[in-house]
Order: structure tokens, then sequence, then C-alpha cells
């Protein structure tokens, strides 16, 4: 009898185990891959008057929802503008303005916690390490908006979501990107790429020949970052610099012509990386502005003589399926009305365009 | 002395086509005398309407969007007390010029004045005119235009008006005029200052609070408003009918920029903008012979300064010059006509100076009545401007009336007028910084308007009806796109169309005199072509109402008056996507006591805005006053 206890025990435990273990394999996934997966277009709406909005574009279906988010949150509507997003362990960052906040929300987009607003102001970009989110933020700018005294780095505790420390950094933080264990700040009111080591918190600069404004990692862990002419900070070098990471230096100017001062998106690579796609834009003799997404080729160095689009009126951002490699470019004439996603294969022609929200920004794809 | 004032009235009425008034019936509008004569004279078949003397005073704190909102059907884009912008007609802030004198006074580098900074205690009165007149007013009249009065009494003594206004929210108003002259010559001194705190409460639903989504009680921060001014008048008369008069107007005029809601409820910085100008309008009249001249000059200074950012200031000096020769050869013809010039330098932080320095406008215009069978009168109209490096479309317009029927109480009247019309872009448009488009061409509209008035007048009742159609076309519509760089564009074209309503009733009731007006306005008013990839076309255009309307009714009793007045504002789009705000409907009272004591003129007044307690919106996400009150004391003292 004490043997049959003792095998009842083990035998007990062990099935209580394994159907434990079964009962963990059958939890649904909480974010079921059919209702994620898509496209999610970020509409930054009018400056200081709403209308900020997120567009859901299922590509496997051809099925866009525009004010995504006022659906998954009944009685919500976004009222900061959203000035960037960032997906991060099942998590979407975006960087509201006016009010200014982080707003987290799951991948069905929605949200249950309330915006963090605390020791944010103006925030602009984010990139994650670890359980922090890095943000830059441009914070109370000078009366002309011309140096941005007192912008910062906001590190951001993903977990107990608060701001746990600032680090200074006046010029206008931009884009933001991690490698080598530091942070790299895009500076837009400075000439200069801010680098930050995020053990001690020293702050070194790489000096451009522009103010730039986002970054692109390569495989080797080095950067792409955008140079950019700004009303505020005049140049005409623009173009892609590269920042060896290593020795942090700008080894190399890539020239490239009205390169975009929007914000959010205006470069992306391609699936495999061979290829940077840049939005221009640029005013003709007659006073005729046109945009058009130049492409960089990673394996040359060159910029190609070809646009792979051209004569795009309001370009704001461009994204690339990571799917199937088709180039999404978005376009917001106006502030209170439409804007436009265009839907590019590789080779530059056009296969499809939706109607988004006001400004659409960029995109983000969640699977 | 009724009777004597009805057959007074009558026999202008009938002798206007004979007499050498300007029009049929349009020196009389019931319960006032309009001022608007010397612009319809040339313009028969406008519609033209007059504020009178006692709504202009129960909306004196503040600006001319109090004006409008509440006794118009006009429909004006405004928050709070910052920023409020005119759609006479379902056209832009831009197409409606503000006169005062010979200046236009809307700014050069933005196309429009913003109306909350118009002070209506300035003024003695205040014309609208409904529709076109280009060919009258110049660029930029396309939706309609605004006349400020200010009467000459030539004044023999002195007198001195004060008030004396407090109202909810730190609102305060304190003017005086003071008129001293011989009878020949007249100084007229009007000077004020108005401040609000404008810290109202508010039901704030924007919290952004998932957590609780409560509206929370907030209340308004960051929308102080505080604007003074004077005007001087040095008028002098040399005969009764030769005279030149001069005014100087300087105004301050600063304001917080209001927040929204959302932003409101954890504001962190506050922005503000400071207004300064100074017009100066002269002018000299001969009208001792047949063939009169008039010669005017003048000055204008505008400054904007955003956040006391000194360095990006927004500015322009003109100069202005108009002489004009007008001759009558008979009570039923006649003809003026004039050149104006204008000298404008801008001083804009985004403007390069080898694109601008200074630009000159030249107009030339012509105009013309001519009045038949007693009955018929019509009017011509003709204008070229001549704009350095930019053309100007030639622009017409042509007007009738028609008597229809008359009798010894009433008079019926159609009229009609076709107008071109146009619009030279702002000098933001075609300058600012790398952005603005010389390639721009001037906005271009065509209007078509039919009017049917009616008059009765009896021994106790005086009534006026009309109903007016019209029907706008405007080519090369301008906005602001980004097309990659902001820019301003000949976006679109806009038809504009609507139905107009407008009665005024006078009538006795024992020793009680009522005065009853009553205002609608349709207005359909949508691109028909848009060449915006995505531009709306044949939908309602933002932040204009299809429907509007107002009522206002008075009542007087020996030193008594109380009054009521309500304005309907239907409901607009706010964006492309079809957000719509709610229409409202808001109701003010107020009651009035006159006090004279050893011949001299006192007024106390109590009023309640918003008497409902209304929450609503008139510009999406801004937060407007609930009910407040306004305690007023003028008074009228003849001191000589």
């Amino acid at each position: 009898m004490k043997k049959f206890l003792k095998y009842f025990t083990v035998l007990f435990f062990a099935l209580a185990v394994l159907s434990s273990c079964n009962k963990d394999d059958d939890e649904p996934d909480p974010f079921p891959s059919n209702l994620v997966k898509g496209a999610y277009i970020i509409n930054y709406g009018n400056y200081g008057d709403g209308g900020a909005s997120i567009s859901k574009y299922d590509y496997g279906t051809d099925a866009l929802t525009n004010f995504y988010y006022q659906q998954q949150n009944p009685g919500l509507e976004l009222l900061s503008n959203i000035q960037y997003a960032y997906e991060y362990d099942d998590q979407i960052f975006m960087m509201g303005n006016n009010p200014d906040q982080i707003i987290t929300v799951d991948p069905l987009f929605e949200q249950t916690k309330n915006g963090v607003t605390d020791q944010i102001t103006k925030p602009r970009a984010c990139v994650a390490s670890g359980d922090y989110l890095y943000v830059s933020c441009w914070g109370e700018p000078d009366a002309g908006w011309s140096i941005m005294p007192n912008s910062y780095i906001a590190k951001y505790n993903i977990k107990t979501q608060t701001v746990e420390e600032t680090i200074s950094l006046p010029g206008g933080p931009e884009g933001v990107e991690i490698a080598n264990g530091k942070l790299y700040a895009a500076l837009n009111y400075k000439d200069s790429v801010a680098v930050i080591d995020l053990d001690d918190q020293a702050i070194s600069y790489i000096v451009t020949p522009a103010v730039s404004s986002y970054f692109l990692k390569d495989n080797s862990g080095n950067l792409y970052v955008s140079l950019v002419n700004t009303y505020s900070s005049p140049s005409e070098d623009t173009g892609l610099g590269y920042i060896n990471t290593s020795t942090d230096e700008l080894t190399t100017v890539y020239s490239l012509p009205n390169v975009s001062y929007e914000y959010a998106s205006i470069m992306v690579t391609d699936v495999d990386q061979s290829k940077i796609y840049v939005i221009t834009s640029e005013t003709d003799e007659n006073w005729n502005v046109t945009g058009a997404v130049s492409v960089f080729d990673v394996a040359t160095k060159t910029f190609e003589s070809e646009k792979l689009v051209s004569g795009l009126s309001g370009p704001r951002g461009v994204a690339v399926n990571p799917n199937d490699g088709n180039i999404y470019v978005f376009t917001g004439e106006s502030v209170t009305g439409a804007g436009l996603m265009k839907i590019y294969d590789p080779s530059g022609e056009l296969i499809d365009q939706k109607t988004v929200g006001a400004s659409p920004n960029m995109a983000i794809f969640l699977d | 002395m009724r009777r004597f004032i009805l057959s007074g009235l009558l026999v202008l009425l009938f002798g206007g086509l004979d007499a050498q008034q300007p029009s049929v019936a349009d020196t009389i509008l019931l319960h006032e005398v309009t001022s608007y004569a010397p612009y319809k004279k040339y313009q028969a078949g406008a519609k033209m309407e007059s504020i009178s003397a006692e709504q202009m005073q129960f909306a004196q704190a503040g600006g001319l969007d109090n004006l409008l909102m509440r006794f118009t059907p006009i429909y004006v884009k405004s928050n709070a007390g910052g920023l409020s912008t005119i759609r006479l007609r379902g056209t832009s802030p831009n197409h409606t010029s503000v006169n005062f004198g010979g200046i236009n006074v809307n700014s050069l580098t933005l196309g429009h004045s913003n109306m909350a900074s118009v002070p209506s205690y300035l003024f003695d009165g205040l014309d609208l005119q409904y529709g076109s007149s280009s060919a009258v007013n110049g660029s930029g009249s396309i939706g309609g235009a605004i006349y400020l009065g200010l009467q000459n009494n030539w004044t023999d003594g002195l007198k001195l008006k004060t008030t004396i206004t407090q109202g909810s929210f730190g609102e305060q108003l304190y003017g005086a005029k003071i008129f001293a002259g011989n009878g020949k010559f007249e100084s007229v001194t009007r000077l004020f200052y108005f401040s609000k705190r404008n810290d109202f409460p508010f039901e704030n639903p924007y919290t952004g609070d998932v957590e609780n989504r409560d509206p929370v009680k907030d209340r308004q921060k960051g929308a102080a408003v505080e604007n003074r001014g004077l005007i001087q008048e040095l008028n002098y008369r040399f005969e009764p009918d030769e005279f030149i008069t001069s005014a100087i107007w300087l105004e301050q005029d600063w304001h917080e920029v209001q927040p929204n809601m959302p932003t409101n409820l954890n504001l962190k910085t506050l922005e503000e903008l400071d207004n300064q100008h100074v017009r100066i309008w002269s002018e000299y009249q001969n009208n001792k012979r047949s063939l009169n001249y008039r010669a005017g000059v003048g000055y204008v200074h505008d400054v904007q300064v955003y956040d006391s950012i000194t360095e990006q200031r927004i500015g322009t000096d003109r100069l202005i010059s108009e002489l004009e020769l007008k001759q009558d050869f008979n009570p039923g013809l006649g003809y003026k006509a004039g050149v104006k010039y204008r000298y404008i330098v801008p001083d804009v932080y985004a403007y390069s100076e080898e694109v601008i320095d200074s630009e000159q406008h030249l107009d030339a215009y012509f105009s013309a009545f001519f009045t038949a069978w007693q009955r018929l009168k019509l009017t011509l109209n003709l204008r070229q401007s001549f704009v350095t490096n930019f053309s100007v479309p030639f622009t017409p317009s042509l007007g009738a009336e028609y008597r229809l029927f008359t009798n010894e109480t009433s008079i019926l009247k159609l009229s009609s007028a076709i107008a071109k019309s146009f619009r030279v872009p702002t000098f933001n448009d075609r300058y600012w910084g790398t952005q603005g488009n010389p390639n721009l061409k001037a906005e271009d509209g065509m209007s078509y308007e039919a009017g049917l008035s009616y008059i009765y007048c009896d021994a106790g009742f005086q009534s006026e009806l009309k109903l007016n159609a019209f029907y706008m076309d405007v080519k090369n519509w301008i906005e602001w796109r980004n097309f990659g760089v902001w820019q301003a564009r000949n976006l679109m074209e806009v038809v504009s169309k609507g139905i107009e309503l407008q009665s005024n009733t006078d009538w006795q009731l024992g020793a009680t005199d009522l005065n009853f007006k009553l205002n609608y306005n349709f207005n359909p008013v949508e691109a028909v072509e848009n060449i915006s990839e995505t531009g709306i076309t044949h939908r309602q255009l933002i932040y204009v109402p299809k429907h509007m309307g107002n009522a206002f009714l008075m009542a007087t009793r020996k030193q008594w008056q109380i009054y009521i007045d309500g304005t309907y504002t239907g409901s607009r789009f706010s964006d492309d996507f079809g957000h719509e705000l709610d229409s409202y409907f808001l109701t003010n009272c107020g009651l009035l006591r006159s006090i004279n004591y050893n011949s001299q003129q006192f007024k106390l007044s109590f009023s309640v805005q918003n008497l409902f307690d209304v929450d609503y919106q008139n510009q999406r996400y801004y937060a407007m006053p609930g009910r407040s009150f306004r305690i007023s004391i003028s008074s009228n003292l003849n001191i000589l």
C-alpha cells in the first residue's frame, strides 16, 4: 500500500505538471496574428489641433481601417499629435505632442493605461534597450526655436512606466539609435550627432556638415544618418552620413540634394538591407514643389541616378513591408484632410493607393 | 410727431429716386438711420446692413466678433478670445475687406483681420455689405465688406462720453470719447482699454484618462486678452460743403494663444501674440461745385510679434493716396471716378529683400448711377488694379433696383446685381521664405445676386423684410498645402450659394416700443474643383455652417430697456473626414436704465451672456465660456 501511495503520488504530480503544461499551451494568444498582422500607419494630424489617428492596412486581405485607434478604444480619440511610434516587446509606444505624453498600446492598439506625461516635454523619437526606452525630447524650446537649449533624453522605465532620469542634450535630438553600448542622437538644431555612453552618460559629439534627423543601422552595427537642410539650420551639404560606431567618426558623406526635412520616416532600408530609400523634396525653376524617393545602393555606396519614384506631392514618410519588400510612401498635403499611402513594388511601379488619415508620418508593421 | 416722422420717412422713400438720395428706401431702416448710403449710391442691388446703435452698445466690450455673431447671420470661427476669423457668405477670412476711411485694414501679410481685435467701442457705426464689391473696394472684397464708421457731428461745445464695464472672468472695459469743437473745428478723442483674464470654468471631456473617462472640471488657462486703442479725429469745416477730416488710430492688441482642451489640462507653456497698428487717414472734400472732389492720404504701420521674439517680426508699412472726382448731372444721373495708389514696404523676417523690398498698387475706378421712370435705378462700377509684377483682372459690376409696387404704407422693391471680384494673393502667399509662390494667380470671382424687399409703415407699426438669393463662383481659390514644402497654390474653384432672410420690425404697444430683428441664412458652399490629390469636392467646406440665424427683441418703456437675443449656429465640418461640430443656440439678455440728472445722461446696464450656460465648441477642441455676467455704467455729459 505504501508503495502504491508512493507511485500514486509521483504519478499525481507528474500528471499535474503535464496537465498544467498543457493548460499553458492551450492559453489563447492574446494578440493572434490574424488580428494583428498588418501595416499601421501613424497619422500625425494637425499640429496643436488634434486630428491624429491610426490607419490599419491588412495587406493580406487588402482591408484598410481608418481611425483604428478609435475603433479599438470606443469613446477615446488620440488627442495628441503622434510624432513617432515604436514597437518593442509586444507594446507600441507613441510619442504624443500637444499634449505631450508617451502613449502605450498593445498590438491591438488597445490602451488600458494613461499616457505618461511626467518629465516628457515634446517627445520626438525613441529606441529601446532592455527595460528602458530612450526618448528624445525637445523640452521647452527657445524663443526662436533655433537652438533648443532645453532638450534632453528621457530614460523611461518600461516596466514602472516612469521616467527615471533625464540626460540634458541641447540641440534638439530627433532620431535615436543604440550601437556598441552607446546611444546616438541625431541633433536637428546643431551640426552634430551626440554620442552618449550608456554606462556613465558621458556625451561626445560627431560634427556633421548639416543638422541630422534619423539613423539606420547596417548589418555591421554602423549607422547611416540623414543630413538635412532646415529653416533654422540651412545647409547645402545634405545627404547620408556614415558613422563608424567603433571609432565614432563620420567617415563618409554621400551627397544627395534636397533630403526631406520631414520627421519620423524619411528613410528606410529594404528587406535585405541592400538599399536605402530616401525621400527628397525640391522646388523647380517654376516654383513647383515635387517629391521623390531616391535609392542608395549599400554595396556600391552610391545613389542611383534614377529616382525610384518621382512626382510626389507632399511626401512625408516611407516604409518597407518586411513581408514582400513593397515600398509604402506616405503623402499628405492637408493637415485637416486625408493623406495617401502609395504602394510601390521594388521596381518603383505603383501597385495600389489608399486613403489614410491626416498627415501620415510613418508605418510600423506587426505580425 | 409720429405722423410727421412717418410722413418724412415715406417722402424719403418715394422721393428716393428723384431726390439726390442714394436709392429707394436706402436711407430708411427702421429704428435707425443707416450710414451706408454713400456706399449704396453706386451699388444698386447690393445687400447692405447697418448694425444699430443699441446693438453696438450691447456688444461694445470686445471685438467685432461678438457683434457679428450675435446680431448678424455671419459665421465667425473663433475660440474664446484670441483669434476670430470671419466667413462671410461661406468665403475665407481673406475675402472680406475691413474698411476704415480709405484704408482696408486687413493685414497684407495674412490677408485678413482678427475680428476679436477690431474694437467695437471705438466706432459709431458698423455697416456690412454682403457679396462681392471688389469693383468698389478693390482686392479682397469677394465675400463682402465691413465699413467701420465714425460720425462727424461738427460738435459745438464739449461733450464727454464714458463707459466702465466689469464682467465675469476678469473682463473690464474702460472707454472715453471726448468731443470738442466750435462748429467748424472739431476734435474727437476716443480711447479704450479692454482686458479679460478669460479663466472661465468648463467641463473638460478630453482628459486622455483611459482609466476614468468622465469629464473633469477644468478652468481655461492661457487665454488672456489685453487690448488698448485710441482714435484721434481732427476735423475742420471751411464751409458746409468743404471740409477736411483726419483720423489717427493707434491700437495695441495682445493676447495669449488659447490652448485647446486636451492641452489645457496639463498646460506647460504659454504662447502670446502682440499686434501693433498705426492707421492714419486724412481726407479733404469739396462739394461746393457741380464737380465735387475728394482727396485722401493715409499711412498704415502693422507689426506682429509672436512670443516676444522681436527678431521674427512680421510687419508692413504702406502709404496710401486717393483722388476722386464726383459729379451728379441731375438727381437721376451721376458718376464718380478716381485713382488710388499704395506704396507698400514689407518688414517680414522670412522674406528675402532680393525678392521683395517694396510693392506698388494702383487702382483706377469709375462708378455711375442712372435712374429712370422713377422706378428703376441702375449702377455701374469698373475697376482696374495694377500691381507690381502681378496681373490683376479687370473688375466690373452692374446693379439694378426696381420698385415693383408702392402705396401710402408700403413699398416692394426688386434688386439684382452681377459683380466680378478678385483678390491679390497676400505677401506671405507670394514671398514667405523659400515657400512663397510668385506664380500664383489672383483669385477671381463672379457673383450673382437677386433680392426682394418689402417695407410697411403705418402709425404704430413699421417693418422691413428682405429676401436675398446669391450664387458666387470663385476660381483660383488659394490655400496653403504641404507639397513637400508648405506652399500657397491656386487650389480650388468654390461655389457658394444661399438664401438670406432678414427682417426688422418696430411697433408700439401703448407706452412701450418694441423692436424685433430676425436673420436666417442658408448657405451651401463647396469646392467644385480641387487640384489637391486628396481634395474634397461637392461637400460643404469646413467651418462654414449651412444654417445660421439669430433673433433680437428689445422693449423700450420710458427710461427702461430690456432685450433678449439668440443665435443659432448650425453644425459644421471640422475636417475633411466628416467630423462635425454640433449646432448650438446661445441666448443673451440684458436690462438698461437711463437716468437724466441735471440735463446729463447716464445709463446703467446689466447683461447675461450665454443665459442657459450652453456647453459648445465653435472651434474643435476649444472650450468656450458658459454663462457670464456684465455690468456697465455709461455717461453722456454736455460739459460746455
